[in-house]
């Protein structure tokens, strides 16, 4: 794994807005200022980022998007996948440590804080599917770009899919599982795919 | 093997370690069938042999066993702690069966046990301890050479693993972390941080394994080579892995490898292997090149560090004086006693943040609470400072047992305030010193006080030093306080100290000198100027370390105060006459705000701390707890309501208020409960079936509550059936709902199903992240709400139209 895609840096002011902060009306008391920054710096120490992905040459059928095996019933992504040939598949975790955390500030009625730690976690997850999408870029030489990201349960991509989908990233490898619920463990894990359009930039 | 056996023959030449064992198992599929590698060892001994002998094939010195994850912890989730004495012991056996063919070394392999400690985790240390103790007790009993402590990436983790193996294993004990990028460990430490604590533990060779590639690592390692006296070992992983399509990838060469390693054993490394990707093919390139070469001399290291789980400090090339702030300490402090008696922390922590601002290179933590447990007032104050800064710690108590506590809860290598010349306290202070490679502070007194002239404090001294031999603690860890006296009662003291200090220096040289400065001062005016004066000579002396206030104002050097402590100023009349006229600083006389005005904008602030306080002040004046509860809180609650939505306020503020709210109701609802026109809603929460996930239903729980709802939370992950019996058995008005995800939000369907079908009076209420007022409509919920704040509206409501 490229080591600055897991060099999260979690923004400050991103942590702000994933709580619901807004930037020009919200006045935050300087002792949640000083919690929210010592919790992100204590945050940093949790973090396990991992990351798998795949690639493939689009093939459709029946209107369907075949990926290998893999297949994707769902016209939203078909849209999204409308101009690229090849199609690139991520799924990222920060670890479980800070469900741990989570979990024990829940258990210490330290709710303000759990509620921090979830943003930061939140914040942490993105940052690091970014990370991913802009390596995938830069590594294509230039001319490709990436489309936006598109995830099981959005549109008309059906959450259920989320377990063959996990299964062709081989996200089991970077401890990724699945509930019958559809939920990924650790919580804070994202699962995506994008298509790599040529000329666009 | 004996530790000065190993000593000696990493003296004479490099030891070839083995390569991956993990990615070599998986290569082969050798994992088939196990639920872990180390399950091997009894179900399919011959696949671990084939690794073994590979390497000794290679031409390794050292094999690993395949006991990486052998502890009760990792057992515990395979159904194999009953096996594990087995496991081991045969993983030992198999290993030296195959070692002694080539004559090689087996080292018995400990790591992570795969959560975090407290504060990152909920493991307590003493757990952990047991854990290791257990793992290294049965390694030792197979008979293993060394023992290794590999891949740890927690500082904590790793000094409980090092004091448990150290309790159980006379052998040698190397010990490795692994590193990120940005070299630290994924948990902030860094390579000094490192060093400080390995070598404080007193193991016998530190160094790194997998982490970020052989290039990296070898800058960590270079690093290592010149910050340390101990042998080293290097096993960097083939590149970091990437997985792509399904499959591992190890980006490195095994020519790159060795170009690696042989610049990392130019600067001084001793040991070397190969971690995740390497192959016996990396190994016998390293044999070839590296085996029975006598290592490269490193130039000797003279440092004195102490450290915190981010941060280490060299007290050799510290700026002197090196300042350690005195504030965090209850002495004297009622509000701060008060805070801790409530086992509050919140002044220890802006006392941390602010003398760390002020330039503080040590933090002293004093728990001496008259009637409190000082032991786990120390414990929490260590872990909550450690959170929250990242110097050292000087550990401060009169007890053995908090000091050795608050040792042992440090994540770093702390300073001991103190010990001092009484042979008992020698006895009982200085093995815990030992025992955790603490440096120890030591006050030159004894058991006839403290003695008036300089001779005397450096013969207490001696005695000092002498006892530290006996405990085998290194001379340069013992830091002499000479003892600051009050210069208004003992003028002719203040020399006294300054001469001994500077005769410490020329005696001892090895040893720093400490003094407490502010006592100089007392009973005299303008302190500061006589603090700050006293430094400024005792630095002249040769004195190392100040403990003070690093807040103030260091740079005075005043001409009478100089004249008072070189007793030339009788009765300190000159110095008297001239500062007594100085102006006495006030503190700013507090605007009087009432407890009424102060209770609301406590509750507002979500400050919960003085909640109760101000309650019964307010109901000695008039004893009418409804006023408190509907004219301050919930008009409080509205305020924030409000401020929240106009968005002044945002989320978290409101979860404090409404916990502040909580503190508030919990006090006075017992003295409501008798005015029996008073009732407030029952509410029971919960998150649905399927969904484990519960930060916003608990958000609501607290704001419901906040607000006087008897809320009772059944949790997350429940059965509709469960639900629907506790509604009834707490005769509840509402239920309150939330689901996280599409998938679970149609259980809300079916408990309004069940409920209907039951004909049961309740209302019942829904949100959460994917569930829409239209949904709820739709499935036939009586109350929908976006948002916590919503949601106390939305129940007040429902319980009205009752």
């Amino acid at each position: 794994m490229s080591k600055k895609i897991l060099d999260l840096k979690i923004d400050y002011n991103d942590v702000l807005v994933r709580m619901g902060a807004n930037k020009h009306k919200t006045k935050i008391a300087d002792n949640i200022k000083a919690s929210i920054v010592e919790s992100i710096e204590f945050a940093k120490k949790l973090l396990k980022p991992k990351y798998a992905v795949s690639f493939a040459e689009k093939k459709i059928k029946d209107d369907k998007i075949f990926l290998d095996n893999f297949i994707i019933d769902s016209s939203d992504v078909s849209k999204l996948l409308d101009g690229s040939e090849t199609v690139c598949g991520v799924a990222a975790t920060i670890g479980n440590s800070i469900d741990d955390k989570i979990d024990l500030l829940l258990k210490e009625k330290k709710l303000a804080l759990s509620y921090i730690y979830d943003a930061i976690g939140s914040v942490a997850i993105e940052e690091l599917m970014d990370n991913i999408c802009e390596d995938v870029q830069n590594k294509s030489n230039g001319n490709i770009k990436a489309t936006r990201r598109f995830s099981p349960g959005y549109g008309d991509w059906p959450i259920n899919h989320q377990k063959e989908f996990l299964k062709w990233l081989g996200a089991e490898k970077i401890g990724i599982v699945l509930s019958e619920s559809c939920q990924m463990f650790p919580r804070k894990s994202v699962s995506a795919i994008f298509g790599l359009e040529k000329g666009m930039l | 093997m004996k530790k000065n056996e190993f000593k000696e023959l990493l003296r004479e030449k490099i030891l070839i370690m083995d390569g991956a064992t993990g990615t070599q198992l998986q290569k082969f599929g050798f994992l088939k069938d196990v639920s872990t590698p180390e399950e091997l060892n009894i179900k399919y001994p011959e696949r671990i042999r084939q690794i073994y002998s590979s390497y000794t094939a290679s031409g390794s010195d050292i094999i690993l066993t395949n006991t990486f994850g052998a502890n009760r912890l990792k057992f515990k989730q395979y159904n194999l702690v009953d096996k594990m004495g087995d496991i081991i012991n045969a993983g030992v056996a198999i290993a030296k069966e195959e070692a002694k063919k080539t004559n090689s070394f087996v080292a018995g392999d400990i790591s992570s046990i795969g959560s975090y400690l407290y504060p990152l985790g909920s493991v307590s240390f003493d757990e952990a301890y047991s854990v290791f103790k257990e793992q290294a007790a049965l390694l030792r009993d197979a008979g293993t050479d060394f023992i290794i402590i590999e891949t740890m990436t927690e500082i904590k983790e790793l000094k409980a693993a090092v004091l448990a193996v150290r309790d159980v294993f006379d052998g040698p004990i190397i010990t490795q972390m692994t590193f990120t990028n940005d070299g630290s460990t994924v948990t902030g430490t860094n390579v000094l941080s490192f060093i400080a604590m390995a070598e404080s533990l007193n193991v016998d060779a530190l160094g790194m394994n997998c982490s970020v590639g052989p290039a990296e690592l070898l800058k960590l390692a270079q690093f290592t080579a010149k910050n340390t006296n101990l042998p080293i070992s290097f096993k960097p992983n083939a590149g970091m892995p990437e997985l792509v399509n399904r499959e591992t990838v190890f980006p490195g060469t095994p020519e790159e490898f060795l170009e690696i390693s042989l610049k990392a054993y130019e600067s001084g490394i001793n040991l070397f292997g190969g971690c995740c990707g390497t192959t016996p093919e990396y190994i016998k390139l390293l044999s070839d090149n590296l085996k029975n070469k006598r290592p490269v001399r490193r130039a000797l290291v003279k440092h004195h560090l102490l450290s915190s789980r981010t941060k280490a400090i060299d007290l050799n090339l510290l700026d002197k004086p090196i300042k350690i702030g005195e504030r965090i300490n209850p002495t004297g402090r009622k509000k701060f006693q008060q805070e801790l008696s409530k086992k509050i922390f919140g002044l220890v922590k802006s006392e941390a943040r602010l003398q760390v601002n002020n330039g503080a290179n040590i933090l002293d933590i004093n728990m001496g609470l008259p009637g409190a447990d000082e032991t786990s007032l120390i414990i929490q104050a260590v872990n909550e400072v450690q959170e929250i800064v990242n110097v050292p710690l000087s550990l401060d108590s009169s007890f053995p047992d908090a000091l050795n506590q608050a040792c042992k809860h440090c994540a770093g290598k702390p300073l001991i305030n103190s010990v001092n010349g009484e042979t008992e306290k020698l006895d009982l202070i200085m093995p815990i010193a030992k025992r955790y490679g603490a440096s120890l502070i030591a006050l030159t007194v004894d058991e006839q006080g403290i003695p008036d002239t300089w001779q005397k404090r450096i013969e207490i001294a001696e005695k000092i030093l002498h006892f530290g031999d006996k405990y085998g603690i290194d001379r340069s860890e013992i830091i002499f306080d000479y003892l600051t006296l009050s210069a208004s009662s003992s003028p002719e003291q203040a020399g006294e100290t300054l001469e001994a200090v500077k005769q410490s220096k020329v005696k001892f040289p090895e040893c720093k000198t400490l003094l407490g400065v502010s006592n100089i001062s007392f009973g005299l005016p303008s302190r500061q100027t006589i603090n700050s004066t006293f430094l400024h000579m005792a630095l002249r002396s040769g004195l190392d370390i100040a403990i003070c206030n690093p807040s103030l104002d260091w740079t005075i050097n005043d001409a009478y105060a100089k004249n008072l402590l070189t007793n030339k100023d009788p009765n300190a009349k000159e110095y008297v006459s001239h500062f007594s006229n100085a102006v006495k600083v006030s503190a700013n006389a507090e605007v009087s705000i009432s407890p009424k005005d102060k209770l609301f904008n406590a509750i507002v602030n979500g400050d919960k701390e003085y909640i109760i306080e101000l309650i019964d002040e307010i109901l000695n004046e008039e004893n009418n707890p409804l006023f408190i509860s509907n004219e301050l809180i919930l008009k409080a609650l509205n305020v924030v309501g409000e401020k929240f939505n106009s968005k002044e306020f945002f989320l978290p503020q409101v979860i404090m208020a409404a916990e502040a709210s909580q503190v508030a109701f919990a006090h006075i609802k017992p003295m409501l409960k008798k005015d029996k026109s008073v009732v407030y809603g029952k509410v029971v929460m919960a998150t649905v079936k399927g969904d484990v996930h519960d930060i916003g239903k608990n958000i609501v729980c607290a704001v419901l509550e906040s607000f006087g709802f008897e809320v009772y939370d059944l949790g997350k992950n429940v059965d509709k059936e469960i639900i629907i019996q506790k509604a009834k058995e707490y005769n509840a008005d509402i239920i309150g709902l939330s689901a996280l995800m599409t998938t679970t939000m149609v259980e809300m369907e079916k408990i309004i199903e069940l409920k209907k079908s039951l004909n049961m009076d309740i209302k019942i209420m829904v949100g959460g992240a994917p569930v829409t007022r239209e949904f709820a409509k739709n499935i036939g919920a009586e109350g929908y709400s976006r948002d916590a704040i919503e949601a106390a509206r939305v129940a007040s409501a429902l319980i009205k139209h009752d």
